[in-house]
C-alpha cells in the first residue's frame, strides 16, 4: 500500500486523499442530488416540448432551453447550497467528529478540499452539463439574459454571471455554515441569512427615515445598469472572500462537538 | 513525547475540570488512565489528541503543540474514543482511504488482527454491531503503527473471546516506540496490559506510577482474618480482607487493579506516601 510522504506545509498527496474521502463520504447524496436534478430537468423539458406541439399555443423552441437552463441554474444554486451544507457534517457529531479532526491533513488541505468539491468541481460539472444541455436545446446558455434597456452596455453575460457571483457568495456562507453549526447546517444557514437580511433590512428602513430629504444618491449610480451590476459582483466576491477567511479560521479552531 | 504543563481546562465558566494538571508520556509504555465517572479522562484524551483546546497550559508531542493538529503529528496519533460513527463504506474502503496517511500501516497486522478478531472488512462497517465496529478499529489502530495510540474504554461493547484476543494481540506486538493510553472502567479486563497506572480524581492527578515503582512500595496481601496487622487500604473478601500493605519482601503479592484505584480514591496521601519514604 502507497502511504503518503508525511512533508510540512501543503502536500498535494494528502489534498488529492482527502478530496477522494470526501467524496466517497458524500457521493451517494450527491449523486441523487444530481439524478433528482436531472430528472426535474427532463420532465420541465417534456412538458414544453408537448406545448411545442400544441400547434394552439406556440412557443419558440429556444424559450424551452431557456427554461431548461434557467431552472437547472436555479437547481445549480440551491442544491449547491444544500450539498455544501453536508461536507463537514462528521463535524457535528461527537462521535464522528475524531475522523475528521485527527485526520492527518493541514487544516488547509481539508478546507480546500471541502471548497474544491463543493465548489469548483461541482460548477465545472453542473454548469458543464448545463451549457451542453443548452447547446443541444440550440441555445447559449451564458447568453440567458434579460434585455437591458440600456442600449451603451452589453449585458448579454449579466444573468449567468449574476447566479455565478451569487452562488459563489452565498456557497461561502453555507460553507461556513457546513463547519460552524453541529446538524442541520442547512436550515441554520438558511435562517441565518434570513435573520440577517431581516435585520439588514430593518436597518435600512431606519436609517433611510432618519436619513434627511436633501441628501439623496447619485442618479447617475442607481440608474447606471454597469456600474450597479459591478458593485454588486465586488460586494458578492468580498462576501464570498469574507466569509471563506471565517470558514477557514473556524475549521482551526473547531473542537470536538 | 506527551508532555502536559500547567494544563487549566473548563467546559463552563467557573468550573474547572482540570486546573495546573502535568504529566507526561514515554514512549514504550503502556499507561492505564483511570479515574470515577466525570472524572475527565475523556476530555484529557481530546486534549491530548488536539480535539479540545485548553484554557491555559500547553499540551505538546515532541516539543510541538498538539492543537496546531499538523499532519506529522496526526499522522503519528491515533484514538479510538469510546463513542464513535465509522462512515458508510466498506472496512476495505476505509483501509484504501485512511491507511495512506500513516507512514508505517501495516496491512499484514491489520489482517491478522481483523482474522484473529473475526472481523469481515469486505461488510459495510457502519451496518456492523457496535461490538465488530469496535473490533475493526482497534484493529486498524494496532496497524497504524503510530507512535501514539489512544484507546478509550477499548473493549466496551466486545465478546469475552475478543477481549481475550486484543489483550493477547496487543502483549504480542513489539513496540518500543509506541505509547499506549488505555482509558477504562474494566480494569480485570486490561489490567494485565498496563505497565503505568493514572489516576484521576477532581481534575487533578492524584496517582502515577509504573508497576515496577507499586510492586517496590505496596504489597497487596490476602489474610483471613481482619486482625491482619497494619493495613493502609482493606476491602473485604470471602473469608478474610484484601489488603494494601508497606511493601514485604517475604510475602505473595496479590497485586489488583480495583483494589489499588479503589485505595488510591479512598486514601490517596496515605498510599501514595509509601512512595515518598513514609511508613
Amino acid at each position: 500500500m502507497k502511504t503518503i510522504n508525511q512533508v510540512k506545509g501543503f502536500s498535494k498527496e494528502r489534498f488529492w486523499q482527502v478530496v477522494k474521502r470526501f467524496w466517497i463520504l458524500n457521493q451517494k447524496k450527491w449523486l441523487i442530488g444530481f439524478a433528482g436534478g436531472s430528472g426535474i430537468l427532463l420532465v420541465v423539458y417534456m412538458l414544453t416540448s408537448f406545448q411545442i406541439l400544441d400547434t394552439s399555443t406556440p412557443m419558440p423552441n429556444s424559450m424551452a432551453g431557456v427554461a431548461i437552463v434557467a431552472l437547472g441554474l436555479t437547481l445549480y444554486k440551491y442544491g449547491g447550497y444544500f450539498l455544501t451544507s453536508g461536507i463537514f457534517n462528521e463535524l457535528g457529531k461527537k462521535s464522528s467528529a475524531s475522523q475528521m479532526l485527527t485526520l492527518p491533513a493541514t487544516n488547509l488541505e481539508k478546507f480546500v478540499a471541502g471548497w474544491f468539491l463543493s465548489y469548483f468541481l461541482y460548477t465545472i460539472v453542473v454548469v458543464g452539463l448545463l451549457y451542453i444541455v443548452g447547446i443541444l436545446l440550440g441555445i447559449n446558455p451564458i447568453l440567458t439574459s434579460q434585455q437591458l434597456s440600456d442600449p451603451l452596455v452589453n449585458m448579454s453575460n449579466v444573468y449567468f454571471l449574476d447566479t455565478m457571483l451569487t452562488f459563489t457568495a452565498l456557497h461561502s456562507v453555507f460553507f461556513l455554515g457546513s463547519i460552524y453549526f453541529d446538524g442541520n447546517n442547512f436550515l441554520k444557514t438558511l435562517l441565518a441569512i434570513v435573520l440577517t437580511f431581516a435585520f439588514l433590512g430593518i436597518l435600512s428602513l431606519i436609517l433611510i427615515s432618519i436619513t434627511p430629504n436633501e441628501i439623496s444618491f447619485s442618479y447617475q449610480f442607481i440608474h447606471s445598469p454597469a456600474r450597479l451590476y459591478l458593485s454588486a459582483a465586488i460586494v458578492k466576491i468580498a462576501v464570498a472572500v469574507f466569509f471563506l477567511f471565517l470558514s477557514y479560521r473556524q475549521l482551526q479552531n473547531r473542537q470536538v462537538a | 513525547m506527551i508532555s502536559i504543563n500547567n494544563l487549566s481546562f473548563a467546559f463552563k465558566k467557573g468550573e474547572p475540570l482540570f486546573s495546573d494538571l502535568n504529566w507526561s508520556l514515554e514512549p514504550g509504555k503502556t499507561y492505564g488512565l483511570l479515574g470515577l465517572n466525570g472524572a475527565g479522562k475523556t476530555s484529557l484524551f481530546n486534549i491530548i489528541s488536539g480535539m479540545l483546546f485548553p484554557k491555559d497550559g500547553e499540551c505538546t508531542f515532541e516539543g510541538e503543540p498538539v492543537r496546531s493538529r499538523s499532519p506529522q503529528f496526526l499522522s503519528e496519533l491515533f484514538i479510538v474514543p469510546e463513542q464513535f460513527e465509522l462512515p458508510s463504506m466498506t472496512g476495505d474502503k476505509y483501509v484504501e482511504l485512511h491507511a495512506p496517511f500513516y507512514p508505517r500501516f501495516d496491512e499484514e497486522l491489520l489482517n491478522k488482527a481483523l482474522s484473529e478478531l473475526e472481523v469481515n472488512s469486505k461488510k459495510k462497517i457502519s451496518e456492523l454491531s457496535f461490538g465488530q465496529q469496535k473490533k475493526f478499529l482497534l484493529s486498524f489502530a494496532l496497524a497504524t503503527n503510530t507512535k501514539l495510540l489512544l484507546l478509550d474504554e477499548p473493549t466496551n461493547g466486545m465478546d469475552i473471546p475478543s477481549k481475550s484476543h486484543f489483550r493477547k494481540l496487543q502483549a504480542s506486538l513489539d513496540q518500543p516506540n509506541r505509547c499506549t493510553v488505555i482509558s477504562t472502567h474494566q480494569v480485570r479486563d486490561l489490567g494485565s496490559m498496563l505497565d503505568h497506572v493514572t489516576i484521576l480524581k477532581d481534575g487533578k492527578i492524584i496517582f502515577n506510577r509504573s508497576l515496577d515503582q507499586i510492586f517496590e512500595h505496596l504489597s497487596f496481601i490476602k489474610t483471613e482474618s481482619e486482625d491482619s496487622g497494619v493495613y493502609i487500604y482493606a476491602e473485604e473478601i470471602l473469608g478474610g480482607l484484601h489488603t494494601i500493605q508497606s511493601h514485604k519482601d517475604e510475602v505473595r503479592n496479590d497485586f489488583d487493579l480495583e483494589l489499588l484505584f479503589n485505595g488510591v480514591i479512598q486514601q490517596p496521601d496515605q498510599i501514595n506516601q509509601q512512595f515518598n519514604g513514609g511508613n
